[in-house]
């Protein structure tokens, strides 16, 4: 009877034993998923046009689909060379974990052509092939809306074809991936942005020879004012029309004082400028001044009286000027065409420079316009948002807009694909959005002053690349900086009184020197992808400091958070943070939490937190906060002196002297 | 119905007869005597309430850490990662509840004396109590573990449902290698417990011997594993098998080597798996072979 | 009594504790169907001589040996204050014990009814009074049926009803043809039922006989006179043996 059950009992310990070693036999790495459509999942990379223009040429650009082992989300790209850059950075693992299984497109048997910019036109379906199984034509014609780009093909015999036709070497997949391949990152545009605040500088002083012009008529006076530098034969004008009529290119038309009841346009180098208290008042009816010559230019001039049309029907648009690509030619109508106090229409280096601008409409209006300069204009809008416009709408234009007023009106400056522009040292006070960003890369935001609008600071919409959102300060509005796209640099902005600080709405983007003080909520999370760097930041008085609805575990570390505890180094506290954390993020506002918050419990639940972030629920940890403020001074610069005093590594100091 | 128990008959029967020597009956079997030991001790187990409350309690601190630290809504991985460092402090704590008076008691109330006058080994003592404890104590450490796993599978996948998603290197399969590793690793405590129940049996030296063993347990040995490490005593090439003389770091190193690292990627090796199992091992093999001596002592 | 080897034999026994020495030069027999009776003033020796005679320590010098049957429990052994682990009945208490001779359940209960505690055979362990916690102890003594049972001192703290249905046991014992070996303090019982006594004292045997001997020899009207005479000096106090400070 014993040897029976002792039998059965051995058994069974044994088939136990087995099966617990066979869970350490198996492989559980090896898991490969299928491919999955590609409209389902979560992309990196790729602006908003990219897609629009895609869609409209009907090319394609290899994509790529990663299943990571961290990462809940299955994770898109366009562009092989983006996953391979991807992979390359240092946090990446960290975040994602290492890709179980890759897929890319795999054009054979599609026998692709290039399109005339080069983009790719397969005939048939682009079926998705593992990556490692697939021969890439590298270094070819191949491009996408971004740049180069590398094409797979499962069977190497099209490979090869491919490559006799458009140029190109071939690579295997590891070959691949010990390619160099350039890709602008974030760190990119940090350094870019002395260099593009340089470029802007040259191109501002460059508009000296606009402001220089030789008098060459008089309006409204009996000759030119004493000292003036004049042409030789210095006519005298009754309107101003007139006297743009009779300039000659490479001169001014001086304006003297008065108002004058007309509007203009001003197709040659010409300068239109003001001589004291001048006001051009269009009645109500369109827009006021036109520039459509290359260096036209306005200064000193007031200007009321601007028509109230914004949008304009698709019979008016003028098919001739328009470069519009199909996929924004709703925008066009909407944007590219509104009544303005001064318009540049397909008119490059334009100056335009201290002019005030009351407007129910646009204040400025550049189309078309490369490396226009909007100097010292004040555009006072609409009391209510919705009965105005923008104060400087630039659409496919770029150059600089700098020392500006924008008040009221809809937005303080609305681009539209204002690839490169740069924005700087303007206020922005009582309008919708600050500064409003639609299908634009590359660009400068510099040094602004951002005030009591309706909604956002800097809105950044259309997921663009590369832009640079720097040094502005934003209070007492809806939102602070709503960011969008990747490869983004935010940088030393000071964010106060908002309801919402800070948006991070980007992918693989820099978020450091940022001072987010006193909000309702500091900064929130919108993407889903976890590959922003987020440091040297400063969150003091917010109700919550930072929030991450969505997405996984983000780990910011070198960030000050008030409130935050543990012991200093002097730099750093020993404990990690997590503004996310029921307990931590009431440190700073809820006495009593900072002794629960060093209950053992809590310490040991913590302790290995940081691993496997990407497959931890949506949170964010400061692994090394800082124990004083980051940015003292640009807080003190926004008047956060007393602040600055509470805020360092010693703790809060007594306010005695 | 076995032949000896005739004698017993002939007892009875036999009141006036003198002198009557019975014939000796056969020792019963190894398997026998080991069987009967555990046998009690499980009931031991089955009827001391303070078993069902630790086991209740780890579970209630094991869900508790599990819903405070996150792992709850991320995953199996997640989850067996926060519970990491919870059980190599509750699981010693748990294995000497189980263990530590089991050996003890016995030898206080003179029942180890009684035991000399009967067929039964010191050895055998050590595994029958050890056999049937660790039952008990397994059952302690599998159940809440079970329900917290349980846990996962129901509380995690919240993520948005707009995008395709997939559990990545997530999976039970990583859990349960926590799991038996943890099984694993209370087995080892259990012994080191055992031992030290044997040992202040034959010392009388009782409670303050199981609490510095304990503490050495706990943290001597990782704290002189970093000692080591400092002041060059190991070297750097050796650290990842010296951690397999400390039984929680051979623990941990082999969790992290097993069910963690295989999700988040490469880096540098947690630990050496066969030194890190030999570790656990030697420590089981040597704590019931010291609690064989005790109770041979005692 | 026969000329067959005694059951148990203890030649030249000396059991010392690093410098103590408990018992010098103690030599007994165990015959089959005898009732032995250890007795001897507190601190004498007698429980180091019980634990040695059954096996728990071993002899510093000497030897014990056991003459009897081949069998799984040679001797059984009662503990001076019997105690058993609690959360047990009274029957899985001695079934367990059993088990470990081979016996089943059913011999447990007969070895119960054999002490008179059928009746709390179902009671926990910690609920029995010190009596029937003797009682158990006893038949736990005699599980595996051990042709010699060493009792240490069992009818100590009981009533003198029990005491007295204690020493029956053990004659009876001896009746089945065991060699019982018990000790204890009250001599009168001693006196009745031993078939012979031997007296220790100061880790030495000072008297052995049947107790019409000792007392004869003695010249005392009683085992209790003749026990009193034997320890002059010292009755009441506490002996310690020489060697000890």
């Amino acid at each position: 009877m014993y040897g029976l059950r002792t039998t059965v009992l051995v058994a069974l310990v044994a088939l136990v034993a087995l099966g617990a070693v066979g869970l350490f036999v198996v492989d559980a790495g090896e898991t490969s998923p299928d491919p999955v459509l590609f409209d389902d999942i979560v992309t990196m990379g790729a602006p908003s046009e990219v897609e629009f223009e895609l869609a409209e040429t009907g090319a394609d650009v290899p994509r790529v689909q990663v299943f990571y082992s961290q990462y809940r989300y299955v994770v898109g790209y366009y562009g092989v060379e983006g996953f391979v850059s991807d992979l390359r950075e240092p946090a990446h693992e960290q975040r994602f974990g290492y890709p179980l299984s890759v897929y890319v497109s795999d054009f054979s048997g599609t026998d692709p052509d290039l399109t005339e910019e080069g983009y790719l036109q397969p005939t048939g379906t682009v079926t998705w092939a593992e990556a490692d199984a697939v021969v890439y034509v590298v270094g070819g014609d191949a491009r996408t809306p971004v740049g180069e780009t590398v094409v797979p093909f499962s069977d190497p015999a099209d490979a090869e074809a491919f490559a006799d036709a458009h140029g190109g070497e071939l690579l295997s997949w590891a070959e691949l991936l010990e390619e160099p391949i350039e890709h602008d990152d974030a760190a990119t545009v940090r350094q870019r942005v002395d260099e593009q605040a340089a470029a802007a500088d040259a191109l501002v002083e460059a508009t000296d020879d606009r402001r220089d012009r030789p008098v060459s008529v008089v309006v409204g006076a009996e000759g030119p004012p004493d000292g003036a530098e004049t042409t030789d034969d210095v006519e005298t004008a009754a309107t101003i029309a007139e006297g743009l009529e009779a300039a000659p290119s490479g001169t001014t038309v001086l304006v003297a004082e008065g108002t004058y009841r007309e509007r203009v346009e001003i197709d040659r180098p010409v300068t239109l400028a003001g001589d004291g208290a001048v006001t051009m008042d269009g009645e109500g009816d369109g827009t006021v001044i036109e520039l459509t010559g290359d260096a036209a230019a306005v200064t000193g001039v007031s200007i009321v009286g601007v028509g109230d049309q914004v949008r304009i029907d698709h019979e008016e648009l003028d098919e001739e000027d328009i470069e519009a690509d199909e996929w924004d030619t709703q925008m066009e109508l909407g944007y590219g065409h509104t009544d303005a106090g001064v318009t540049a229409a397909a008119a490059d280096d334009v100056l335009i420079e201290d002019v005030d601008v009351e407007t129910p409409a646009n204040g400025v209006l550049l189309r078309d316009a490369e490396d226009a300069v909007v100097r010292e204009v004040t555009v006072e809008g609409a009391g209510y948002w919705r009965d105005g416009y923008m104060g400087v709408t630039v659409m496919r234009s770029d150059g600089v807009i700098e020392g500006s007023t924008f008040v009221g009106g809809r937005d303080g400056v609305y681009m539209h694909r204002g690839d490169g522009i740069v924005i700087r040292d303007s206020v922005f006070e009582e309008g919708r959005y600050g500064i409003h960003f639609m299908y634009t890369d590359d660009a400068l935001i510099a040094d602004n002053r951002i005030s009591e609008q309706r909604d956002y600071g800097i809105i950044v919409m259309t997921d663009p690349e590369r832009n640079a959102i720097v040094g502005n300060v934003v209070h007492d509005a809806v939102g602070g900086i709503g960011t969008g796209g990747t490869d983004t640099y935010v940088a030393d902005n000071v964010l106060y009184r908002l309801d919402e600080g800070l948006t991070t709405g980007t992918v693989n983007s820099v978020y450091e020197g940022n001072a987010i003080v006193d909000n309702e909520q500091g900064l929130r999370t919108t993407t889903i992808l976890p590959s922003s760097q987020v440091s040297a930041n400063d969150f003091v008085g917010n109700e919550d400091h930072a929030i991450s609805p969505t997405g996984p575990l983000r780990l910011w570390p070198g960030n000050y958070w008030e409130g935050a505890i543990g012991a200093s180094d002097g730099r750093s506290l020993d404990r990690p943070y997590s503004p996310t954390d029921p307990v931590d993020s009431r440190l700073h506002r809820v006495d009593g939490t900072p002794a629960l918050a060093e209950a053992p419990a809590i310490e040991m639940s913590r302790g290995l937190a940081g691993t496997v972030p990407g497959m931890r629920a949506a949170s964010i940890v400061d692994t090394r906060p800082n124990c004083g403020l980051e940015n003292p001074d640009r807080l003190a610069e926004a008047g956060f002196e007393e602040l600055v005093e509470a805020h360092g590594c010693e703790g809060p100091r007594s306010s005695t002297p | 119905m076995s032949g000896e128990a005739g004698t017993g008959e002939d007892v009875a029967s036999e009141v006036t007869g003198r002198p009557v020597i019975h014939d000796g009956r056969p020792e019963p079997g190894t398997a026998h005597i080991v069987g009967t030991i555990v046998r009690r001790e499980l009931r031991t187990v089955a009827r001391t309430r303070s078993f069902l409350l630790l086991g209740a309690a780890l579970t209630a601190v094991l869900l508790g850490v599990g819903w405070l630290g996150g792992g709850l809504r991320s995953g199996y991985v997640p989850t067996a990662v926060d519970l990491l460092t919870p059980l190599e402090l509750l699981v010693p704590v748990v294995a000497v509840a189980f263990g530590y008076r089991a050996v003890l008691g016995d030898q206080r109330r003179g029942e180890l004396d009684v035991l000399r006058t009967y067929p039964v080994a010191s050895w055998q003592i050590v595994a029958g109590v050890y056999v049937g404890r660790a039952v008990g104590l397994v059952v302690a450490v599998l159940a809440p573990l079970a329900v917290v796993g349980g846990a996962v599978a129901v509380v995690e996948h919240d993520t948005a449902i707009i995008y395709a998603t997939h559990a990545g290197a997530d999976s039970p399969l990583l859990y349960a290698r926590m799991v038996v590793l943890t099984v694993l690793f209370a087995l080892v405590v259990l012994a080191v417990a055992i031992a030290i129940s044997a040992v202040a049996s034959a010392t009388r030296s009782a409670l303050a011997l199981a609490v510095v063993a304990l503490v050495v347990l706990l943290v001597g040995a990782d704290l002189a594993l970093v000692y080591g490490l400092s002041a060059g005593i190991l070297g750097d090439g050796s650290l990842i098998h010296a951690l397999a003389l400390s039984p929680l770091s051979a623990y941990r190193g082999l969790v992290l080597e097993t069910a963690v690292v295989v999700a988040a990627g490469t880096g540098p090796q947690t630990a050496a798996p066969l030194s890190s199992l030999l570790g656990l091992a030697l420590w089981w093999l040597a704590s019931l072979s010291i609690a064989a001596y005790g109770v041979e002592r005692a | 009594m026969t000329a067959t080897t005694p059951l148990l034999e203890a030649s030249n026994v000396n059991r010392s504790y690093g410098d103590v020495d408990v018992l010098e030069g103690v030599s007994l027999t165990v015959d089959a169907g005898e009732v032995v009776a250890l007795i001897g003033p507190n601190g004498a020796g007698k429980s180091t001589l019980i634990r040695v005679l059954t096996g728990i320590e071993s002899p510093t010098a000497g030897s014990v040996d056991y003459g009897g049957p081949e069998t799984a429990r040679p001797v059984g052994y009662l503990p001076q204050q019997p105690a058993f682990r609690p959360g047990f009945t009274a029957l899985e208490t001695l079934a367990y014990y059993g088990s470990l001779v081979g016996d089943d359940e059913r011999v447990a209960r007969e070895g119960l009814a054999r002490v008179g505690l059928e009746a709390a055979a179902d009671r926990p362990v910690e609920a029995l009074s010190g009596g029937m916690t003797r009682l158990l102890g006893i038949a736990q003594a005699t599980v595996g049926e051990p042709p010699v049972v060493v009792l240490d001192e069992p009818g100590s703290g009981l009533d003198p009803g029990m005491s007295v249905h204690v020493f029956e046991v053990a004659a009876a014992l001896a009746d089945e043809g065991r060699g019982v070996l018990l000790s204890s303090h009250d001599l009168e019982l001693v006196e009745r039922n031993a078939d012979r006594v031997v007296l220790i004292d100061g880790g030495r045997i000072v008297e052995e006989g049947t107790p019409a001997e000792i007392t004869g020899r003695r010249d005392a009207p009683s085992l209790l006179d003749a026990f009193e005479r034997a320890v002059a000096g010292d009755a009441g106090t506490v002996r310690l043996v020489e060697g000890s400070p």
